[in-house]
């Protein structure tokens, strides 16, 4: 307890913590670039070798590779016999449907869903053959939970097992022999399998020998314990990510995740004539072994994780080990705010600048709002397109036309309230006579209101960085690539006397805007709108959603604030 | 039976799913999936006290977990199950009570096989009973045993009445499985072969049903046959005792590879039930009954008990033919009767029973939505993941006409129960929302550590003496705020300029 006789140590103790806080102040602004560079640069250390773990099987019960198989060569040759057979038939569906439907009855399948027991005390396997790729497979998903919420209409259906534990995508296109297997794993949202899964059948796989394993179609081979270099580990990471950061599931097996049913895709790739090739009985014994593991799970995929990155097959960073340097980066966005406040004197605790937060808030709401009337305009793209062929105009100018046309006006609008709010010139000359004239110490000193940009710019950082902070859990990716996108631009911007400079800003806000980004990224925009629509109104994909009404009025609300008055 | 003042008892053990549309209706009466217990009790002050300790007694006797038959699974239901003896309705009702319950999650396995097999006079050592092999039985594709205990008249008033023991072993054995065709002989099928007859037997008997016209030979040759109950089926028939020979039966065909049917051939009703939405938060459970019947209005009572975790909303209870929804008031509306008892949380489940008329040919789809519990901790089994199972609904095919309560029924051959048929659906899975059981302790951790750093500053803050440091240097101090006000000003100005 501190006595009078100890009053000047601890007035030393105060001025040091004085000193320390204005340290502090000082480096925050500085700080903020290092938290950027730390968390740039941890991104790139985590495709290394030294930094990833080994993947193994936390699920006790699925002792992957350790049942008999019983698939062999007659299986072989009666799956050949069918494969030609399917391949006779005409292009139908309908007839192809007709055969295979015949031939699973024949061997005692029920057919509709082809609900298959295997034995009194295991589970069953349901054999899923699809039309139309992901919208069957969402079709049949809807159906069988009984659950329709997208626009596939689907006739009932009567076969059910109960709840799916898990699910395999076998997507082996052609008849001829694979070189490569590729896992595909990947859902809609970035939502992934749980880890287990995967590590089940990359085991598998392993003990049966032949058949080297790719991570997507990236084009580097895996072997066993084989992890690549650097550059592959990277190239598949990046990859994911952009998958993730997209929503974009990379097969069917996208849409069970949803329904909690964990579910990976196989895919046969044909490769350059360099390995050895395998057909039905590799393919055929390693999914054998699979059902077996995946029979002997007694409880719901839960064990290991579900929120993982992997560099090569065997090879995953947990959700520990890339999590910080998105915070790190969200982070360095929100710790802008104090520089802010800095650069204005607060003499005392009681005599602040007036902060206008309303007129703040009200620009933000307005930004949203925008985005959301975007959403919708977007939503009902395709209605637009038939009212923009009416008037023989390209089909999404239309749309595009439209949106321009209301960002203009919302951020002609803003700026020019701004500009009718910001002081004149006369306003600020006898401000500061007024401030230079009272001297008086006994009376708290009437400082002007801080500049509506500052306050706006305050709001928008950290709504920024609250986002991505919420978003690096949900889907890690996404909020990767957003903080990378926005926090240079968004840190540094900030109105300027240079006419050059403000449009330059401007240009660089444009430029990162979505259809900015959407013209650089070079991708055809009609095809990419349509099928990123298809996605979310068949699968959920809340990308469209996301961009619009949270990325857009942030973007929308710095073309505000670098176009607003300095004062 | 005395002790408990049990008047009828029905025990059930089953595993595996009865396929209705791909076997048809059970020989021999079976129960959904796990262990189903009901028992009609004499009507005294301490029922609920002897149906406790009849579950405790049969759990403890047949090495089953039939003691957690707990009041939060116990059921009285009011139009299902009824007495299988003879009874009179008013009587019955005055002076005895039906407590069901069942557990869906029970494993069946040897356990529970030994004590059935000890009830029987010559154990497995002899008669039919020794074919009975756990290994070949528990490898089957559906298995159930049961022991049903009812009285029976003695004379035709009725005045005595005796208990009878009725214990049934029903196993499906797919030989087409291993060996892809139907050939099958019992030493094959059970690993076992029947030695000799139990002496103490009066019958021993083996019922063959075989399809009327087919190329297949059956050695050896049967002692009887006769016409089956439908079409195309006669009934061979094997009398043990009289020639030891019928103790190695064997059946082959003439063919190289069996393809199934394509027509399958369905029987009259059955039903499929299962969960619709997804998701841990609400759900729905949705019933397909089919009538395959043509021109028969079928009445059925449907019976489902809904553990007190789903919160059932009776309003949203929608009843659909063929798709179309059919309103409560307008005169088909299917539900001629419904009973209906609200779950307690944590002491007794809901059931519904319903008296449905199922049009002919038609598919009546009953649904009700639910919200889902979330549990507390400790309410999850150690296999929290796994999910919880909800038993089998039962439907019981109504027969038209009244039942004579003579108890005299024709009894073709023994295997023919005289119990109405009850057809069990599926049971179910429902994944509760479950917690990730590492995170208590991450909780406990996180929430420990922001107290103690919360209770050190405010325990520093009370207890700290605030002393007044306003001495000499105070103008000093003044003078800097002073100095820093300037420059802030200076700054300002220049960037103005």
């Amino acid at each position: 307890m501190s006595t009078p006789k100890s009053a000047s140590a601890t007035r030393a103790r105060l001025q040091r913590r004085r000193a320390l806080l204005r340290t502090l102040k000082l480096w925050i602004p500085r700080l903020r670039f290092l938290l950027f560079a730390i968390g740039v640069g941890w991104l790139f250390v985590l495709p290394s070798n030294e930094y990833n773990k080994h993947t193994y099987i936390s699920e006790n019960a699925l002792l992957p590779g350790q049942v008999n198989t019983y698939y062999s060569w007659p299986q072989v040759h009666e799956a050949s016999v069918y494969r030609d057979n399917i391949e006779s038939i005409s292009t139908s569906s309908i007839e192809r449907t007709a055969y295979i439907e015949n031939e699973l009855r024949k061997v005692g399948i029920k057919t509709e869903t082809q609900n298959f027991t295997v034995n009194a005390l295991g589970k069953d396997i349901i054999i899923l053959i699809t039309d139309g790729g992901e919208a069957g497979v969402q079709a049949w998903l809807e159906a069988y939970h009984d659950n329709p919420r997208s626009d596939i209409m689907s006739s009932p259906l009567f076969l059910r097992s109960g709840a799916i534990q898990a699910a395999v995508n076998l997507d082996l296109p052609g008849t001829k022999d694979y070189q490569v297997l590729g896992i595909f794993y990947e859902g809609v949202n970035g939502q992934l399998p749980n880890l287990d899964l995967i590590n089940t059948i990359v085991r598998i796989v392993r003990i049966s020998g032949r058949i080297p394993i790719m991570l997507h179609d990236t084009g580097h081979v895996y072997w066993a314990n084989d992890h690549g270099d650097y550059y592959s580990s990277l190239y598949n990471l990046m990859l994911t990510m952009k998958y993730q950061a997209l929503g974009h599931s990379t097969g069917s097996h996208g849409l069970f995740f949803r329904y909690k049913i964990d579910a990976v895709t196989l895919y046969g790739h044909r490769m350059e004539a360099s390995h050895q090739p395998f057909m039905f009985l590799e393919i055929g014994t390693a999914v054998e072994s699979t059902f077996r593991s995946l029979n002997n799970l007694l409880e719901h995929f839960h064990q290991s994780f579900f929120f993982y990155l992997l560099p090569s097959p065997e090879k995953y960073i947990s959700i520990g080990s890339y999590l910080p340097p998105s915070i790190l980066l969200a982070h360095s966005q929100s710790s802008k705010e104090p520089k802010i406040e800095q650069k204005f004197p607060t003499p005392s605790p009681f005599n602040r600048r007036p902060r206008r937060i309303l007129f703040s808030l009200t620009v933000l709401i307005t930004t949203h709002a925008t985005g959301i009337m975007i959403f919708f305009m977007i939503k009902n793209y395709f209605l637009l397109n038939k009212l923009a062929s009416l008037l023989f105009i390209q089909d999404y100018f239309l749309v595009l036309a439209l949106i321009i046309f209301i960002l203009i006006k919302v951020s002609f609008v803003l700026v020019s309230i701004m500009e009718s709010r910001a002081p004149t010139k006369n306003q600020i000359a006898h401000r500061i006579e007024k401030t230079n004239d009272t001297n008086s110490q006994d009376r708290p000193q009437q400082l002007e209101p801080a500049a509506d940009w500052i306050i706006l710019k305050c709001f928008t950082l950290a709504f920024t960085g609250m986002i991505i902070s919420c978003l690096s859990v949900l889907n890690f990716s996404l909020a990767v690539f957003t903080a990378l996108i926005v926090i240079i631009p968004f840190s540094l911007f900030q109105p300027h006397e240079s006419k050059a400079i403000r449009y330059f800003q401007l240009f660089v806000l444009c430029l990162i805007s979505p259809p900015g980004l959407l013209l650089l990224s070079g991708v055809d925009v009609g095809n990419f709108l349509k099928s990123t629509l298809m996605e979310y109104q068949l699968l959920g994909n809340y990308i469209v959603p996301f961009v619009c009404c949270l990325y857009w009025p942030n973007v929308l609300a710095y073309t505000v604030i670098v176009q607003a008055p300095i004062k | 039976m005395q002790q408990y003042s049990v008047r009828e008892l029905h025990l059930t053990f089953t595993q595996g799913r009865w396929e209705y549309d791909k076997w048809g209706y059970p020989l021999s009466s079976s129960a959904g999936t796990g262990v189903e217990l009901w028992a009609w009790l004499w009507k005294n002050e301490n029922l609920d006290d002897n149906w406790k300790s009849l579950t405790n007694a049969l759990s403890g006797l047949f090495c089953a977990s039939l003691n957690f038959i707990d009041e939060t699974k116990t059921v009285q239901p009011q139009l299902s199950f009824r007495p299988e003896g003879p009874y009179n309705d008013t009587e019955l009702y005055d002076s005895a009570e039906l407590r069901t319950g069942s557990l869906p999650h029970e494993n069946v396995c040897t356990e529970n096989l030994t004590p059935w097999i000890k009830l029987l006079p010559c154990k497995s050592t002899a008669g039919i009973a020794s074919l009975v092999n756990g290994h070949e039985l528990y490898n089957s594709n559906f298995h159930s045993m049961s022991i049903n205990v009812r009285p029976v008249c003695q004379d035709s008033e009725c005045t005595h009445q005796q208990l009878e023991i009725l214990q049934t072993l029903s196993t499906v054995i797919n030989p087409v499985r291993n060996k892809g065709v139907r050939d099958w002989s019992l030493s094959e099928l059970y690993n076992r072969k029947i030695l000799r007859v139990c002496p103490l037997a009066n019958e021993s008997n083996l019922l063959l049903i075989i399809p009327e016209e087919g190329d297949f030979e059956i050695i050896p040759e049967a002692d009887q046959v006769i016409k089956g109950e439908t079409i195309n089926q006669n009934i061979a028939i094997y009398d043990l005792k009289k020639d030891p020979h019928n103790l190695q039966l064997s059946m082959k065909w003439n063919e190289t590879q069996f393809t199934y049917d394509n027509q399958v051939i369905l029987p009259q009703v059955f039903a499929h039930r299962y969960f619709s939405g997804y998701g841990e938060e609400r759900g729905g459970i949705k019933v397909n009954i089919f009538n395959k019947s043509p021109d028969l209005t079928i009445p059925i009572i449907y019976y489902d008990v809904i553990p007190w975790y789903l919160k059932l909303y009776l309003h949203t209870l929608k009843v659909r033919i063929n798709g179309v929804e059919v309103n409560s008031k307008s005169k088909d509306y299917p539900i001629k009767d419904l009973y209906y008892q609200p779950a307690m949380d944590r002491s007794r489940p809901a059931v519904i029973e319903a008296l449905i008329h199922l049009p002919s040919n038609s598919i009546t789809t009953l649904s009700i939505l639910f919200d889902k519990v979330f549990l507390k901790y400790t309410e999850h089994p150690p296999d929290a993941n796994r999910g919880f199972d909800v038993g089998s609904a039962v439907i019981t095919v109504v027969s038209n006409k009244k039942d004579n309560d003579d108890g005299e029924k024709t009894e073709e051959y023994g295997f023919k129960i005289e119990s109405p048929i009850r057809i069990y659906t599926e049971t179910l899975l429902v994944s509760l929302p479950t917690p990730d059981f590492s995170m208590p302790y991450n909780v406990i951790t996180l929430t420990c550590t922001v107290l103690a750093l919360f209770f050190g500053s405010m325990f520093n803050l009370l207890t700290r003496q605030f002393v007044g440091l306003l001495t000499l240097n105070d103008e000093k101090i003044n003078e800097e705020k002073q100095d820093g006000n300037k420059d802030v000003d200076r700054r300002n100005e220049e960037a103005e300029k």
